[in-house]
């Protein structure tokens, strides 16, 4: 009994003069009350100390810390774990956009003579829905095929520029009128094939 | 003599930001920021051996490290988050010291929050 009370006094002491050490070692700002609190939060617990001891033996003030900071570090992680989940899946997204872009203009390039410039889409984000990954809008732009303008080009002598000029538009208008017949076949191909709204593919053709 | 450096470099770099101050004010303040660096640099091997001694005299009487090195914690906290939020001042970024501040009371909550659960299931155990 007497050696659980010196323990006990020894305690508080030390406790008190470290406590006032170390308010000395503080600077004096804002932070300061903030300090004290948790510092008066541990010399209650100190005090209440032998008193739970003789109540209910079977309680561990250390364990009781430990358990609600572990709490605390795991709803942080679980917090980091959500983060990194949401940036998975748009890399997964942005992913699959990639691909269907590739195979779209691969397979516009195998079936049609043109370029294709630039494929925008808009798929369905949700994955929830039942749609998840179809794609709700379907943008290409078409540009007439390089190849055989440079094969024009190339044909032309250099000193002509006058004609030159007019061959190159005749030619334009020609890849033009080429275009908007197949501008039709591709709206209706990529339709089927993606079983997309075909009002929802828009088609352009640049110059 | 520790203090006679430091009072040394604090008063020349003191004349020199005034020096400065009206033909270059970026100048002095990036001066007055480098000074307050060096000091804290120099100060903090000290501060570092006293921290150092108050462990090794509580491992001594035996207390229960827990709480002493709760308290270690929160007060480095205070002491870097007061730093870095001088800092901030001088420069004259009052809005982005405030925010040093308010990190350095949230990082202090967190590590008093165990200590405050713990206390009053203690209580709830003490009224049955």
């Amino acid at each position: 009994m007497f050696d659980f009370l010196k323990d006990w006094i020894k305690n508080i002491v030390i406790l008190i003069i470290f406590i006032t050490m170390l308010e000395l070692l503080l600077p004096n700002s804002s932070m300061k009350k903030y300090v004290n609190m948790v510092v008066g939060l541990l010399l209650i617990i100190v005090i209440l100390n032998p008193l739970v001891l003789i109540v209910n033996k079977n309680i561990d003030i250390e364990n009781e810390v430990f358990k609600t900071s572990v709490e605390i570090d795991k709803n942080a992680v679980v917090l980091t774990h959500s983060n990194l989940e949401k940036t998975q899946e748009n890399q997964m997204i942005q992913v699959y956009k990639r691909k269907i872009e590739q195979h779209i203009k691969e397979r516009v390039l195998h079936n049609n003579p043109v370029d294709v410039k630039n494929v925008y889409m808009e798929i369905d984000e949700d994955q929830t829905s039942d749609n998840f990954g179809n794609i709700q809008n379907l943008k290409i732009e078409l540009s007439p095929n390089v190849e055989k303008k440079s094969d024009n080009e190339n044909l032309q002598p250099v000193s002509q520029i006058l004609v030159d000029i007019k061959s190159n538009k005749e030619n334009d208008t020609e890849h033009e009128q080429i275009d908007e017949q197949i501008v039709n076949q591709i709206r209706e191909d990529m339709a089927e094939f993606y079983s997309i709204n075909s009002k929802n593919v828009v088609i352009n053709v640049k110059q | 003599m520790e203090i006679f450096k430091i009072v040394g470099i604090g008063l020349i770099a003191t004349v020199l930001s005034v020096v400065l101050k009206n033909q270059k004010p970026e100048i002095s303040l990036q001066i007055s920021v480098v000074t307050g660096l060096v000091i804290f640099i120099m100060i903090i091997s000290k501060l570092a051996s006293v921290v150092e001694l108050l462990n090794m005299v509580a491992r001594k009487i035996d207390m229960d490290l827990m709480y002493l090195t709760t308290i270690l914690k929160i007060v480095g906290i205070a002491y870097i988050a007061e730093f870095g939020a001088q800092v901030c001042r001088d420069a004259g970024e009052g809005a982005i010291a405030s925010k040093i501040e308010l990190s350095g009371k949230i990082l202090i909550m967190v590590l008093a929050i165990p200590i405050l659960i713990a206390l009053l299931n203690i209580i709830l155990q003490l009224m049955p």
